[in-house]
């Protein structure tokens, strides 16, 4: 650092030392309780089977480590099932978060824009799930949808059913219904952030400049809120990639099985913690590819839109 | 919301229990050929697993460096610490013995087997008392994790327990466990939603496969359990082996239930979906059916349940498995001689009737037998099926350890069971 001339340098100088120092707390947090575990799972996917204990015991040197299990994933993803289950997480995912951006949105719309002294309590509402486990919301769904239960009962009452439905053998829509449900919450605060902070006053520019609100709403509000959506669908597409429990309890049939619960099958057992480790990083890798062709896909899209 | 009679999570507590048999578990044995096998060395620990079978009982080593305590030491002061399966042990026995020995107990629990072994191994936490399943037993003796008892402190396992478990296969002369309590794997339905007679059917387990009975039916979500269903349907009952042409029937067999009959896995469809309805015939643990009376909405649901172990029903010409869970003192137990208070006073023929009245799970105590536990009213008539009885462990299959490699093969193939299709 060369000698400063002047205090306005000097503060400069200190800022440089300073502003990195203020996010080391969060560098030494990834490192610690990301990177540190990402390690230990790439330890034991590799690692050398326990003779007694059963499982597989982490090898932390990285020149030992045995890839066969990768290998053996691979082969069933690419010539056997495991391809399909992937592929069914996928769209499970993809239909999901594109429910309840449908949902989402209309109701981070309405509570930013028209709910006036309404705000603060429909946050409130919006948030209230959250207070209740997961688990236990979802159980009250296994109630609900009973063949007995009040949803079957409604929907006979209103006329839409003739007959009960089966709901929880093994249903493709209430494996997704239920993930909607679940994380549902979790896109609508970003999304309602971000269309809190559009200027009203841009829109009204575009009202007085002839916009119909259709065309005011998809020329203006829409592109601004942009990045909302985006965060809001990253922040439900990740946990939905790695859930297993809501098809374990809403469904329990092979055919609606996602990777998450393949997953969860292997490491609660003691062989297949090796197993389970590989197909972990299996899924981080799909997901994190998925994930870059989407940001990538998005940047380039509101690029364009702005060029 | 449907939930249970105490503070118990009606999610974990018996998949906590359960898994332990399974999952880490390992076997062995076809029949009873291969006690003793073990897997060669390695990773530092001893290297032979003494597992034994019905035909071929085995007694546990001892170690020079892990002496048992000596006779006649008073109990030690201070807290009791006990390792155990979340909510597997009455709170009110608990709190009974502190009332009798004034000492504290304290319970930590474990989610499933791998974890309480992961932790033990370490040697940095130590707890008196610990409760593994019999199948593990090998395992943990092998890896010095236990004591050898002493029996003089002990008086009630002679003197209570069953003589086969006071004397068991898989640990002679008791050198490491007492039993704990006891469970078969049958079928259990209601009455109202199946009309079969399963207890009178030549194989119990195609009900199973009937499709009548489609969209009602279910099966654990737990590997050991659920395969060998998939076996003794089609009359392998070598539920301790890993022969691949076994295995591909057991996944053959199961891969047909998801479009014929809507088959759902899950860990509470014995003790908690069937009482309520949910579902009507599903495999269950007896343990399950017993706990399903504590769940049932109504007296009606209850007297509906019904309970069969194929191997009683068809004179042991059909498989269907049975087990028990021990008692054991920790290798490296500050306070062994309160941990074997706790043991024997766990076996107290009183406070064992009390412990199960909360648990469901039987121990095998001589004063219970089905008989004498529909006479004293714990157990309604219809279900005396699913208490077990001492002449029940001539029958059926014994669950024990499989090698890692055999426990790998299993695994895969339930891997591909879950994978549908």
């Amino acid at each position: 650092m060369s000698e400063p001339d002047d205090g306005g340098r000097r503060a400069v100088g200190e800022k440089r030392w300073l502003w990195p120092s203020l996010a080391a707390p969060g560098v030494i947090w990834l490192v610690l309780l990301f990177l540190v575990p990402l390690y230990a799972v790439l330890a034991v996917a590799m690692g050398a089977p326990d003779p007694i204990f059963g499982g597989a015991l982490p090898a932390w040197n990285p020149l030992a480590w045995d890839p066969s299990e990768f290998g053996t994933i691979f082969g069933e993803i690419f010539g056997g099932q495991l391809g399909v289950v992937f592929l069914r997480t996928l769209v499970y995912v993809a239909v999901a978060t594109f429910l309840s951006l449908l949902i989402g949105y209309p109701v981070a719309y309405y509570v930013s824009r028209h709910a006036g002294r309404w705000r603060v309590p429909l946050l409130l509402l919006i948030i209230a799930p959250f207070w209740i486990n997961y688990l236990m919301r979802m159980l009250a769904w296994v109630n609900l949808l009973s063949t007995d239960g009040y949803v079957n009962q409604v929907l006979m009452f209103v006329g839409i059913l003739d007959a009960p439905r089966e709901w929880l053998v093994g249903k493709h829509s209430t494996v997704i219904l239920g993930l909607v449900y679940g994380y549902v919450p979790f896109l609508i605060l970003p999304l309602f952030a971000a269309l809190d902070r559009i200027d009203p006053r841009v829109i009204e520019a575009a009202r007085d400049l002839g916009a119909s609100p259709a065309r005011a709403f998809f020329a203006v509000t829409l592109p601004l809120s942009s990045q909302g959506i985006l965060a809001g669908c990253v922040i439900v597409m990740l946990p939905m990639f790695g859930d297993y429990y809501t098809a374990t309890l809403l469904s329990g049939s092979p055919r609606t099985n996602m990777v998450g619960k393949l997953i969860e099958q292997d490491i609660l057992s003691g062989a297949g913690s090796g197993r389970g480790a590989a197909l972990t990083v299996v899924l981080m890798m799909f997901v994190g590819i998925l994930m870059t062709y989407y940001l990538y896909s998005v940047a380039r899209a509101s690029r364009e839109s702005r060029a | 919301m449907a939930f249970h009679p105490r503070e118990r999570s009606p999610w974990r507590r018996p998949m906590s229990r359960r898994e332990m048999l399974g999952l880490m578990a390992g076997t062995a044995v076809a029949g009873g050929v291969l006690a003793g096998c073990g897997s060669s060395s390695g990773s530092g620990s001893a290297s032979q697993l003494a597992i034994g079978t019905r035909e071929n009982p085995v007694e546990q080593p001892l170690f020079d460096d892990i002496p048992r305590i000596e006779s006649g030491l008073e109990p030690e002061k201070g807290t009791l610490r006990v390792y155990n399966w979340a909510d597997y042990i009455n709170p009110a026995v608990l709190k009974s013995f502190t009332k009798e020995f004034g000492n504290e107990v304290e319970v930590t629990t474990f989610y499933n087997s791998q974890e309480a072994a992961q932790k033990l191994r370490t040697g940095k936490i130590s707890f008196d008392v610990f409760f593994p399943t019999q199948d593990d037993l090998p395992k943990y003796v092998a890896g010095k994790l236990l004591q050898p008892l002493n029996h003089d402190y002990i008086p009630n396992l002679k003197k209570n327990v069953w003589p086969t478990l006071a004397d068991p296969f898989y640990d002679r002369k008791s050198r490491y466990t007492t039993p704990y309590v006891t469970y078969s794997t049958g079928i259990g339905w209601r009455t109202d939603m199946v009309s079969t007679d399963v207890a009178s059917m030549e194989n119990p387990w195609d009900v199973l496969w009937d499709s009548e009975y489609r969209g009602v039916t279910g099966l654990y979500d737990e590997y050991r359990d659920a395969l060998s269903v998939g076996m003794y349907r089609s009359g392998i009952t070598n539920v301790n082996g890993a022969a691949s042409s076994d295995l591909k029937k057991a996944r053959d067999n199961l891969l047909e239930l998801p479009d014929l009959m809507e088959i759902r896995y899950t860990i509470d469809g014995a003790y908690s979906r069937l009482p309520e309805g949910n579902l009507g015939l599903v495999q269950a643990w007896s343990g399950d059916t017993l706990l399903a009376i504590q769940y049932a909405p109504n007296a009606e649901d209850v007297s509906v349940l019904r309970y069969a172990w194929p191997p009683k029903t068809t004179q042991d010409k059909v498989g269907g498995m049975i087990s028990n869970d021990c008692m054991a003192v920790l290798a490296n137990a500050e306070r062994p001689v309160l941990a074997h208070a706790f043991i024997n006073y766990v076996l107290d023929a009183k406070v064992a009737l009390q412990n199960m009245s909360w648990l469901g799970y039987q121990p095998p105590q001589k004063s219970l037998d089905p008989t004498s536990m529909v006479d004293r009213g714990l157990v309604p008539e219809t279900l005396a099926t699913a208490v077990v009885a001492q002449e029940d462990f001539e029958l059926g299959q014994i669950t024990t350890q499989l090698t890692p490699q055999e426990e790998g093969r299993w695994l895969e193939t339930w891997s591909r069971v879950q994978q549908g299709g």
